[in-house]
């Protein structure tokens, strides 16, 4: 079992994310706003720039409902947490985020459905009375 | 006159015919599979991403080119508003 915390960003909760580049050198990562009420099959937006950065491969166009409506783009990305030894390849909408007034410094979102990859996620109260935003899984850290 | 010839589907239009009937040019599909679609015609199945990926990459190395669809019924992806 393994965990992995992320403190609140200007009170919101947030996770870092590792996505593979398309040409495989390294990875890049995303400050990515955690919503549980971002549904369906896509697990992640991420601005429309982003995809010739960390496609994998096309996938179909979604219809989104929303504060994004209407049909989008969609790709593969390679995702990845080398702390607690998460790795998969999930749907990702690559979009004009201004509809979703995210706040600044905030890369995308992630919804439920990368939530389900873990056994536990949530948001905890530290002993300062700041929060975190934690993430577990079955798994252990990856090898560097 | 003549008929002009059948239109030939595009890779999106096909995955959106796999996921709404299950079915494309006489092959059935399961929810759960991936598909492998290239220019206009199933590639692959599979029943990992991996798996699919491999064998579009052997004819598409550019992975602006095909498209991989994961079998489910449509459903409209909702995000909300900060």
């Amino acid at each position: 079992m393994a965990v992995v915390s992320f403190p609140f960003y200007l009170d919101c909760p947030v996770v870092e994310v590792q996505f593979r580049r398309m040409d495989g050198s390294g990875t890049v990562a995303r400050r990515l706003l955690v919503d549980s009420g971002f549904t369906g099959q896509s697990a992640f937006v991420l601005p429309s720039a982003d995809e010739g950065l960390v496609v994998q491969r096309l996938a179909p166009e979604t219809e989104t409902a929303g504060a994004l409506h209407g049909r989008h783009r969609r790709i593969w990305v390679a995702c990845t947490m080398p702390p607690i030894g998460f790795r998969d390849t999930l749907l990702a909408i690559c979009t004009d985020m201004t509809p979703l007034a995210l706040p600044p410094l905030i890369e995308g979102m992630a919804g439920l459905t990368f939530l389900q990859r873990f056994q536990r996620w949530g948001g905890e109260r530290r002993g300062d009375g700041s929060w975190q935003f934690l993430l577990e899984t079955t798994l252990g850290p990856q090898a560097p | 006159m003549s008929t002009p010839p059948p239109k030939q589907l595009g890779d999106q239009e096909i995955a959106r015919a796999i996921c709404s009937q299950f079915e494309f040019g006489g092959q059935r599909f399961r929810r759960g599979q991936y598909v492998a679609i290239l220019k206009g015609q199933v590639l692959a199945v599979g029943e990992s991403f991996e798996e699919v990926q491999r064998a579009l990459a052997a004819h598409a190395p550019d992975p602006r080119h095909g498209l991989i669809c994961l079998v489910d019924t449509p459903a409209p992806d909702v995000i909300r508003r900060w």
